[in-house]
């Protein structure tokens, strides 16, 4: 249904996503490894949404986020978070992301935070 | 109204230091207590400065004088006596708001003693008598004022009091039912205050009236400042959001549970929308007890898991309680002793790991958590090098004892198994009984996805499907078809599923061979036979189960082969006996006679059955369960085995063996 962007630092975390989102019909367009090549990415592939891993070294989740936001005022970015976050994710918030999922990903979570997203 | 007048009154004038107990104390020294102290009202039980509960005197005098009272509660310890949940304060209470709060408490309570706080410790308690004196004298004037007014409206718009009364009703009773719900209803506008409408559980669960007062500062003291901060600017959020999608983002990052005085609750979120604009309305749930109860339902599965995986790995869970017992601490000490500290922290972690696995594989969830424990510590050690030298390992060893370690899991399983469990025998016995206990504990606790296989597991040690015990005879009757060059059809094995105890029926069973050896032999006849005779060509046997009520069950083994043949039988019964004997044995007497020892048919002992000791044996095991066996044949028919036998376990087993005996010894005599 949707062209979605990951953005993670952990190999395992994409895989797993990646297999969620596919198995809800949704198309991966791509996936990044950090934040600089998210951001580039972004700027390539134009995709209808971005997850976007909070914890990420060199540059972070919420660095990234702002930076796709002044790129793109009405894109959509959900970040994904551990548990206890909370500062973080007002910070994320108010930067622009539109959701949050906590790991460890439920599935049924996952699909309904896009989903939710992708219809407002 | 005038509320100037008492805004600097709050309940610290009215506070006493009440007398208070410990929680060991029992019901004989509040009783010795009240009777020294006449004018004392009531106790409270204080533990350190934490109230707990409130004892009042008319109560535990009410208590004494009933039935049996004295036995009952002089010894009883105060935590069963008090009364846990009284009205509790903070002493920044105003007069005014502890009236209605202590006017609103049920009927048996109303007149208790009020207990106080001074920042959550336990600061004395106010009686509800002095303070009623006290506020009476205070409101004489206001009251004939109110008097008056009163009497004015009255006169002046009855009608209109009258449906006024009917609303007041109405609210008061969805209070009523709100405040009896047991969860406190609250409600705030976006800034935050709470509003007078709110459900009196409320003041039970923040201990103090919550109107007016600001949400998040109130449940801010009982969260983490990263936490509170959160909730406050989700809040603010939340107010300004005006899309779904983001009021619904904000409202989960609320808390959805927290700890208010040491009780549990649970906290639901709802947008409300009325004429004063956008509201927030809270949903408070103590679940205290429901997660104590939770936690220990889950705590009683883990130990039925644990002693069915016991009870059907018995051998290797002891090998694992003696391999952990020689590790801790003789073996754990060796290693330390034996290389580096380095090194023997690695092996240590290594070896602690796989035990903690394999308990873990065992649900022996507190022996696998004393073992996380034990890898935690040198977990820590192993990060601070400094701190890493035989000594520190010797500590972390010392302090592990395979008792403690194991102690409670063992318990369980000895209190539900038994000592001889533990005990290093190949065998061991479990009683039927325990296991039926085992099995509907399982049904009771567990979903039925879940009990189906530990359930199946517990069965497969007792019971057994009588036709089970049969089917070994599929391939025994081929077998025999084979050697003796009949054709036999496959073993029928059909009727009823009746369960019983393998080993108990087991002999029976073995000694059945005999029965089938003779009907492959001198039953089912040669094929051309059967062909002339109009008969299938394959012969038939079958075994029919069918059970006889509960106490008893009938195996029927039925063949269509020739029949016995009477008179072979006869003439060899004349071989016996008296010829003229023999001639007058009825058809029932001589088929009693195959059952003999030493009879047989045949003229050479065949191999495949003869000297007649076979049936001989099938009898005996038959007696020995209390059974009985009949004979039924047909000439060129078939014959019918019909074996009667009781549902047993083995204790009357035991019984029925002996009786047996003795009737055997008494036989003899005659």
């Amino acid at each position: 249904m949707a062209r979605i962007l990951i953005v993670d630092d952990s190999i395992v975390s994409r895989s797993n996503l990646r297999r969620i989102l596919e198995e809800a019909g949704h198309e991966v367009a791509g996936e990044a490894g950090d934040g600089a090549s998210g951001l580039e990415q972004y700027g390539q592939l134009r995709p209808d949404l971005v997850t976007m891993d909070i914890t990420m070294p060199g540059m972070s989740g919420l660095d990234c986020l702002k930076g796709i936001m002044e790129k793109d005022p009405t894109a959509k970015v959900v970040m994904m978070t551990a548990i206890g976050q909370g500062p973080k994710i007002m910070e994320a918030l108010e930067s622009g992301a539109c959701h949050y999922v906590t790991k460890p990903f439920e599935t049924s979570k996952v699909v309904e935070a896009i989903s939710d997203v992708l219809c407002s | 109204m005038s509320q100037a007048a008492d805004a600097d009154e709050t309940i610290s004038a009215l506070v006493e230091a009440v007398p208070h107990v410990s929680p060991e104390a029992h019901g004989a020294e509040v009783n010795e207590f009240f009777k020294v102290h006449l004018s004392a009202e009531g106790v409270v039980v204080v533990d350190g400065e934490r109230p707990l509960g409130l004892i009042m005197r008319n109560d535990f005098f009410q208590k004494l004088g009933a039935p049996y009272g004295r036995e009952l509660f002089l010894s009883r310890s105060v935590r069963l006596i008090m009364n846990p949940r009284p009205l509790i304060v903070d002493i920044s209470v105003q007069l005014g708001e502890i009236s209605m709060l202590a006017m609103s408490r049920e009927q048996e309570g109303l007149y208790d003693m009020v207990v106080v706080t001074d920042n959550d410790r336990y600061a004395g308690a106010v009686s509800i008598k002095n303070f009623l004196i006290e506020l009476s004298q205070k409101r004489a004037r206001e009251i004939e004022l109110l008097k008056r007014q009163h009497e004015l409206l009255e006169l002046a718009n009855k009608a209109e009091v009258e449906s006024r009364r009917q609303i007041e009703t109405k609210s008061a009773s969805i209070r009523n039912l709100l405040d009896n719900a047991g969860q406190g209803f609250l409600s705030f506008g976006p800034e935050l205050v709470v509003s007078d409408e709110h459900s009196l559980e409320c003041i039970h669960m923040f201990r103090g009236p919550v109107g007016g007062k600001n949400f998040v500062d109130m449940l801010g003291r009982h969260m983490t400042g990263d936490a509170h901060e959160t909730m406050r600017q989700a809040l603010v959020k939340l107010f300004a959001a005006k899309a779904a999608l983001t009021r619904k983002v904000f409202i989960s990052l609320l808390p959805g549970k927290m700890e208010v005085y040491d009780r549990t609750l649970t906290l639901e979120f709802k947008l409300i929308q009325d004429d004063g604009g956008v509201k927030i309305m809270t949903v408070l749930t103590d679940v205290t007890e429901k997660e104590e109860l939770q936690r220990r339902m889950d705590a009683e599965r883990a130990n039925l898991r644990m002693i069915v995986k016991a009870v059907s790995e018995r051998t290797d869970m002891l090998a694992a309680l003696e391999e952990l017992r020689g590790f801790f601490p003789a073996g754990a000490r060796e290693i330390i002793d034996g290389a580096g500290p380095a090194e023997a922290l690695a092996e240590l972690f290594r070896v602690v790991h796989t035990f903690k696995g394999d308990f873990g594989q065992r649900h022996m969830v507190n022996a696998s958590a004393r073992l996380h424990e034990i890898e935690e510590a040198l977990s820590r050690l192993a990060a601070n090098p400094p701190l890493l030298t035989q000594d520190a390992l010797h500590d972390i060893v010392d302090e592990a004892d395979a008792q403690e370690v194991l102690g409670r899991d063992v318990d369980t399983m000895t209190q539900a198994l038994g000592l001889a469990f533990l005990e290093n025998r190949q065998t061991f016995t479990v009683s039927r009984h325990t296991l039926r206990k085992l099995e509907n504990m399982l049904a009771k606790l567990l979903p039925p996805g879940e009990s189906a296989e530990p359930i199946a597991l517990l069965r497969s040690i007792s019971l057994h499907n009588f036709k089970e015990l049969l089917e070994g005879y599929r391939d025994t009757l081929r077998s025999l078809a084979v050697s003796l060059g009949k054709g036999i059809a496959e073993l029928d094995v059909l009727g009823d599923d009746v369960m019983v105890e393998k080993s108990v029926y087991q002999p029976f069973v073995k000694s059945l061979v005999h029965v089938f050896r003779n009907i492959a032999d001198h039953g089912i006849e040669p094929m051309e036979k059967r062909l002339a005779a109009g008969k299938p060509e394959l012969g038939r046997v079958s075994c029919q189960i069918t059970a006889d009520g509960a106490e008893r069950f009938r195996v029927v083994i039925r063949d269509d082969g020739g029949g016995i043949d009477m008179d072979k039988v006869r003439a060899k019964a004349a071989t016996v006996i008296d010829p003229s004997e023999a001639a007058c044995l009825s058809q029932e007497q001589l088929l009693e006679l195959l059952f003999m020892d030493n009879f047989s048919t045949k003229e050479c002992v065949s191999l495949v059955s003869g000297r007649g000791v076979g049936l001989a044996a099938v009898r005996g095991e038959i007696h020995k369960l209390g059974g009985r066996i009949q004979v039924v044949s047909h000439r060129g028919m078939g014959t019918e085995f019909h074996f009667e036998l009781p549902l047993l376990e083995e204790k009357s087993l035991r019984h029925k063996r002996r009786s047996v005996q003795e009737c055997h010894a008494s036989s003899a005599l005659q």
